[in-house]
């Protein structure tokens, strides 16, 4: 029994095949062995389960290769390579056939063994490294056409996200285009309608009774009503398109403050409303900015708080707030402003109540314009509320000081 | 008796001219009605206005070359433009060369009172 039965070296002489189905499952065994030794080195879906087999299938086409002279290892290379074998695994195992012949056989014997060893591992190794070559050609191709078909995807979604934003930038320019041509448009005829009935009213066509000149008075007041609006949308449309200029000149904030409260002290005294404005001794007399456009933060807040308020007072406080900045406060008795609806108060054509446009007229402009004011000056506008108990609206501006 | 000084009111909507020379009317001018601006340009050489009410979009000139015609002219160095726009950025900009930008819609009566001045101190 063992090795000492194989008379000659022929190498794919019965002899070898016997020596190694009498010692199958040591051979197994030790294949088996390394195998588990180096599992994993390659991401593979192969399972500690499956390597038995593959142990017991090496010994199989071992022999096979010695028992046909034609048989080749290469397809056999190839097919480990499929398995998820590793390279490392593939070497060990050929390691492991090598010892077991150098341990079975005699000396003579072991030079043509092993040159035979040699031809299988070879063809063997060589059909593995093509299966992985092609293996790897074929996942490059894989990612190539991936990453080529991604590209094509995204290049489409780009140039529709870019044909999407033209487009949004398009009509928001549109807009802002048609606003300012509607109400540029809409002053000629209504300057007209103001002008022609100031004329009636003023009895240059011969004189008017009293219910007449009434009758041109309200014309009149709602043309006034329509003219601010087309004031406030052409202040929108040229805020977003850009186009404020902001002046830098001396001017008084004590006059500004003033200035507000006379012009709408008739209107809060038409209502029952008081309005008084204080204006602080520690405020600087003159001071640098653009003294129309402050007017008219002042004004909008003045009008929105005569409009939300029913009885009470309004008070315009203008004071020094620091070192660097000073502040005018518009302060009323009115209903307030629901908790939840304080963030929305400063955004364009918004109303907190969408019915109160009925009630208390206007675009809901107002405060857009002088949020977005404030912002230009680089200052900050805050406002207190609570529903039912009044507002507190505090601007707070950058102070430059007149020489 | 003593003669009115004339006044030229370029603006081609023929109401808001009306309302433009009514006002010049009340305020003392004897006034000329233009509503294109061709004829204004040829008007504007053969006569000496003390007052032009000058609105900047009228057809056929711009009112703003109107108005470099104007300042160029030696015969009209003493003549007082008014500048009638609903065009705040452009009013902004040519605060310089006029006596006066006024921002449509314009009052009829804050018209006549400050056309009223120029004859007065002008």
């Amino acid at each position: 029994m063992g090795s000492k039965q194989l008379a000659t070296p022929d190498i794919r002489h019965g002899s070898l095949i016997q020596l190694i189905e009498s010692n199958r499952d040591d051979l197994i065994n030790s294949y088996h062995h390394v195998l588990r030794e180096t599992l994993f080195s390659r991401r593979t879906t192969l399972r500690p389960s499956m390597l038995k087999s593959i142990a017991s299938n090496e010994v199989d086409v071992f022999n096979k290769f010695l028992s046909q002279p034609t048989f080749s290892a290469f397809e056999h290379g190839a097919q480990l390579y499929q398995t998820g074998l590793s390279e490392q695994a593939v070497l060990r195992m050929g390691q492991v056939t090598r010892q077991f012949f150098l341990a079975h056989l005699e000396n003579d014997q072991i030079p043509p063994v092993l040159a035979t060893i040699d031809t299988y591992q070879e063809s063997l190794i060589q059909g593995y490294i093509q299966a992985q070559e092609q293996s790897i050609l074929k996942e490059q191709e894989l990612i190539r056409s991936a990453l080529q078909s991604a590209i094509g995807r995204y290049t489409v979604e780009i140039k529709e996200i870019e044909a999407m934003a033209q487009k949004a930038i398009e009509a928001n320019e549109f807009k802002t285009r048609f606003i300012a041509r509607i109400g540029h448009e809409l002053r000629t005829p209504l300057g007209a309608m103001l002008g022609i009935t100031e004329m009636l009213q003023q009895g240059i066509y011969g004189s008017l009774t009293r219910e007449q000149k009434d009758l041109a008075q309200r014309i009149i007041n709602n043309a006034v009503v329509l003219k601010q609006i087309f004031t406030e949308l052409l202040d929108q449309s040229q805020i977003e398109s850009g186009q404020l200029n902001l002046k830098e000149e001396a001017f008084s904030p004590k006059t500004v403050a003033e200035t507000v409260h006379s012009n709408y002290l008739p209107l809060a005294l038409k209502k029952g409303l008081a309005m008084q404005v204080k204006v602080s001794s520690n405020l600087p007399r003159k001071i640098i900015g653009d003294e129309a456009r402050i007017g008219q933060i002042v004004s909008n807040l003045v009008v929105n708080a005569i409009k939300f308020t029913e009885t009470g007072t309004i008070l315009i406080h203008a004071y020094k707030a620091n070192a660097t900045h000073w502040g005018i406060e518009v302060r009323d008795t009115g209903i307030g402003i629901a908790q939840e609806h304080l963030s929305i108060i400063f955004e364009p054509f918004r109303q907190t109540d969408e019915t109160s446009g009925r009630h208390y007229g206007g675009v809901g402009l107002g405060l857009s314009i002088v949020q977005q004011l404030v912002a230009a000056m680089d200052g900050t506008i805050e406002v207190k509320s609570k529903f039912g108990q009044g507002t507190v609206f505090t601007v707070i501006l950058p102070l430059h000081l007149a020489r | 008796m003593e003669t009115k000084p004339l006044a030229l009111v370029i603006e081609d909507d023929v109401d808001q001219n009306l309302v433009f020379t009514t006002a010049l009317n009340q305020a003392g001018y004897k006034t000329e009605s233009i509503t294109d601006g061709l004829v204004a340009q040829q008007r504007l050489t053969e006569v000496v206005p003390k007052t032009i009410v000058l609105d900047l979009h009228i057809p056929g000139v711009t009112g703003v070359n109107l108005l470099r015609q104007i300042r160029n002219d030696q015969r009209l160095a003493h003549a007082s433009v008014i500048l009638a726009t609903a065009d705040a950025a452009l009013a902004d900009s040519l605060h310089a060369e006029a006596d006066l930008v006024l921002l449509k819609p314009i009052s009829f009566s804050q018209l006549s009172v400050l056309a009223s001045r120029f004859i007065q101190f002008g």
